[in-house]
């Protein structure tokens, strides 16, 4: 196929077409809007970069960006521990039972996240408080009732829903480590422990580099759990970025200061992903 | 040395059952409950239901116009995975067959729109949408379409992770966006 050819465009024309007019002009609008006063029907004036200068003295923003943050690189880390350990369970010779496993782990991933967000609200409102009571442990007292406990809850149930999801892509990689390579390090006097951190783990590699990149930039753009489980409460401190842009565009109608927001958080976004990349892919090479 | 093996990998269905158990857990109790009375539900939250009631059932399908939105789930989420995969794959084989600068650039940028959250592109969307006029099924499906796609391109691309995988990538697009909807 040629680049001139014309079966090359119309190959990628639909694909183009469908994420030009939903992806890339939208972009393009949102940033003209981000320099205007917009209310969802017509654009008032043209105000410039107020909107910017707005939200570097909005507190309630930069805090959902701090909680954000804070949110996404707890949860990366232990979503990809806990993935990478159900991938190496499910990896070991168990016969039939491994199918099951599998299931089950990657289970919370095929239900929304508004679902997912009312069982665990009812988990930590009703069971938790169960289990204060049966127990007399204050651990499981009064959960989402304060900011932390809000933060924890919104990372269990992150790791919950996404850590069968990771498992997936560890266990691709894994089978692909050639077994030859895992033999001749166990003749070699070789134990487990030293097998997996000698052998296996810097042949999977390329796994983290793909795993870090969807969790993070998915860690950093979930709304739908952040509303069903704590829905900002206590008092807007478990609002993340995203949670905050919504309210600001659908509830107080600053649609342009709300698009301000969003270009500033899409940057956040793409720049801490380009990082990430450059590191993991740097360390892929060294290997 | 074989008492040994056979311990070890006791061990190991052990920690499976144990982990799969808490995983498990929250779909247990989503079940258990919806067979109990609100009352129930409050003084007894974590064992069996004492007296089985169904009437949560006809009402939550009532109040939900539960055929209404399944039918409207069903049809969007059938066309629009159906259009993703066709048109998806199409595109991922052109650039896999024609290694030019030029295709390098196209996949990159396919690539990179992964990374956009969908809050800054919600506002436009709906204003660019909404005078078009297609606010409505067929706007929709062409807006997974465009969203999904990105996704569903690079994976096909590295057909190294295999076809199987890609399609997990695509089911999950869908699901999210369902709630959009909404």
């Amino acid at each position: 196929m040629k680049n001139t050819s014309f079966s090359y465009w119309a190959f990628l024309a639909p694909c183009l077409i469908a994420i030009f007019f939903s992806l890339v002009l939208p972009i393009l609008i949102g940033v003209y809007y981000s320099f205007t006063k917009y209310n969802g029907f017509e654009v008032s004036e043209f105000v410039g970069l107020e909107n910017y200068k707005k939200l570097i003295s909005d507190t309630q923003f930069l805090d959902s960006l701090w909680f954000t943050t804070k949110f996404s690189v707890v949860s990366v880390v232990l979503i990809n521990i806990i993935g990478l350990a159900l991938a190496l369970l499910v990896t070991q010779k168990l016969g039939k039972i491994n199918t099951i496993f599998r299931t089950i782990y990657f289970m919370p991933n095929l239900i929304g996240g508004i679902i997912l967000g009312f069982i665990w609200q009812f988990i930590f409102l009703k069971v938790f408080k169960g289990i204060a009571e049966f127990t007399g442990l204050e651990l499981f007292d009064g959960w989402l009732a304060t900011p932390e406990t809000g933060f924890w809850g919104l990372v269990i149930l992150y790791i919950w829903q996404m850590s069968g999801y990771i498992m997936v892509i560890y266990i691709s990689f894994l089978n692909n480590v050639p077994t030859e390579l895992i033999e001749a390090a166990s003749i070699d006097g070789a134990n487990a422990w030293q097998r997996f951190w000698k052998v296996k783990f810097p042949l999977i590699a390329p796994a983290f580099t793909i795993s870090l990149f969807l969790t993070l930039s998915n860690a950093f753009k979930i709304y739908d759990q952040n509303m069903a489980l704590t829905n900002g409460g206590p008092f807007g401190k478990t609002e993340m970025a995203t949670m905050n842009i919504y309210n600001t565009a659908f509830k107080v109608q600053q649609m342009g200061y709300a698009q301000a927001k969003a270009m500033v958080f899409l940057i956040i976004i793409a720049v801490i992903s380009a990082i990430q990349l450059y590191i993991t892919r740097k360390r892929e090479v060294d290997l | 040395m074989k008492l040994k093996k056979r311990f070890k990998s006791f061990l190991v269905v052990l920690i499976g059952l144990l982990t799969s158990l808490i995983w498990i857990y929250p779909f247990y109790l989503v079940v258990v409950n919806s067979f109990k009375t609100k009352a129930e539900i409050f003084t007894n939250t974590l064992g069996l239901p004492k007296k089985l009631t169904l009437d949560n059932y006809p009402e939550a399908f009532k109040e939900l116009e539960f055929i209404q939105s399944f039918t409207n789930s069903l049809l969007i989420s059938i066309v629009s995975i159906f259009l993703l995969v066709v048109f998806s794959s199409m595109a991922a084989y052109a650039l896999s067959r024609n290694r030019s600068k030029l295709s390098s650039f196209i996949y990159f940028s396919f690539a990179i729109v992964i990374l956009v959250p969908f809050q800054s592109i919600m506002i436009p969307l709906i204003s660019i949408f909404g005078k078009l006029d297609m606010l409505n099924r067929a706007g929709l499906i062409f807006m997974y379409l465009g969203l999904g796609s990105s996704l569903a391109i690079v994976n096909f691309y590295v057909s190294g992770v295999g076809f199987k995988f890609s399609y997990i990538f695509i089911l999950r697009g869908i699901k999210e966006y369902i709630h959009f909807i909404r």
